[in-house]
């Protein structure tokens, strides 16, 4: 009995586990920050502020908190949405799209989670991700801003038009 | 001039769920499918969990837009400004020219279509769509409808739950399947089933 418990208390492995543990902890973008450029690294990040440019952490996993906002492509081991993030997202292992989270991009990963509640445009790709080369989709943003000409009205404001109801389509009656 | 009937905004609660319906279209669908192909999807609606799951058992990959969401916040184009119905979907929904639909959701989303938005969004999409793809949509046969679309969930194969029906009404186009087919040039009725509720369950498929 003795013997056995000795190690538990002065094992130097076991001491040792203390920093790894610390170290294992994921790096965090605060509410306050914004990073324009690319964030490479090697360990889980937990973004809470804003990010513009790219984002590879391949082998660990980063959580877009409910506060982050990202325009920026993700690639990770897996990648988690709470916030908003407008470019595509590449999972080594999965994606998850939590309730709160906002997306507009494509997904690519071999297994994608929405849950109930998020907000998602794009396409979502599977079974590239399976695969060993994985072709890059183009951007909705790059395929969007090109293609319609300039529409502003002569004050150079948005202006309101008729997407509206039509007269057939008013409210005519409560259930 | 209007394009559009709908005046949705995104729904940020979680939609309320209503009644669960025996789908023979989705069934239908779902039995031409070859369990040996993968088949590229367009969902017009809401991203739903369950959909996407049900998809992915088939699905090469899948496309979700929730279509009148992003027309009825689209206020900044006009038919006065000059631009196009078709440069308008070739905005909202800006696919390369090499990306093919082999199955297409619709949902509801016609019943909110005026006419001329309607047939130019399934002139824009048979870009994508080659011969044999299939569009699944469901027409109501009632004066009213609610005044948003709603999520509409695939439970399995052969089952679907509607979204809860709402208390806001308003007047529906009634679609009849000689206007619909005149409106889908390109396309023909592959199945239709009237169901009890009002709606009439309709797959297209792309003609050869």
């Amino acid at each position: 009995m003795w013997k056995k418990n000795e190690p538990e208390h002065s094992s130097p492995e076991i001491q040792s586990e203390a920093p790894v543990q610390q170290l294992k902890e994921r790096a965090l973008i605060g509410a306050s920050i914004t990073v324009k450029g690319d964030l490479v690294g090697e360990e889980d990040l937990l973004i809470q502020g804003r990010v513009e440019g790219k984002i590879v952490l391949k082998e660990n996993n980063v959580t877009v908190g409910s506060r982050g906002n990202l325009k920026a492509d993700v690639h990770a081991k897996i990648v988690s949405v709470e916030g908003r993030v407008e470019g595509n997202l590449y999972g080594k292992e999965k994606i998850i799209i939590r309730k709160t989270g906002r997306v507009r991009g494509n997904l690519v990963a071999p297994r994608v989670s929405l849950e109930d509640g998020a907000t998602f445009k794009g396409s979502i790709d599977m079974e590239a991700a399976k695969q060993p080369a994985v072709s890059q989709p183009k951007t909705r943003q790059a395929l969007a801003t090109p293609q319609v000409p300039s529409v502003k009205s002569e004050a150079d404001s948005p202006r309101k038009v008729s997407v509206g109801l039509s007269a057939e389509g008013a409210p005519t009656s409560q259930r | 001039m209007k394009w559009f009937r709908p005046d949705a905004e995104p729904q940020a609660v979680l939609p309320a769920q209503g009644e669960v319906r025996h789908s023979l279209a989705l069934n239908a669908l779902y039995h031409r499918l070859d369990s040996q192909r993968r088949y590229n999807v367009l969902d017009l609606g809401r991203a739903c969990s369950q959909n996407v799951e049900f998809f992915s058992q088939f699905c090469g990959k899948i496309y979700i837009e929730d279509l009148l969401s992003t027309l009825s916040s689209f206020d900044y184009l006009s038919p006065e400004d000059g631009t196009s119905l078709d440069a308008v979907f070739e905005y909202l929904l800006p696919y390369q020219s090499t990306t093919r639909f082999d199955i297409v959701f619709s949902w509801d989303l016609f019943n909110y279509l005026e006419p001329d938005s309607f047939r130019h969004l399934i002139g824009y999409l048979s870009r994508f769509c080659p011969p044999g793809a299939l569009i699944f949509s469901l027409i109501s046969t009632l004066e009213s409808i609610p005044d948003k679309p709603g999520t509409y969930r695939i439970q399995d194969s052969e089952t679907l739950q509607y979204p809860a029906p709402g208390t806001i009404l308003r007047r529906c186009p009634c679609y009849q399947e000689p206007d619909l087919l005149r409106l889908m040039p390109g396309f023909r009725v592959c199945n239709s089933f009237l169901l009890r509720n009002g709606f009439k369950e309709y797959l297209f498929i792309r003609r050869r």
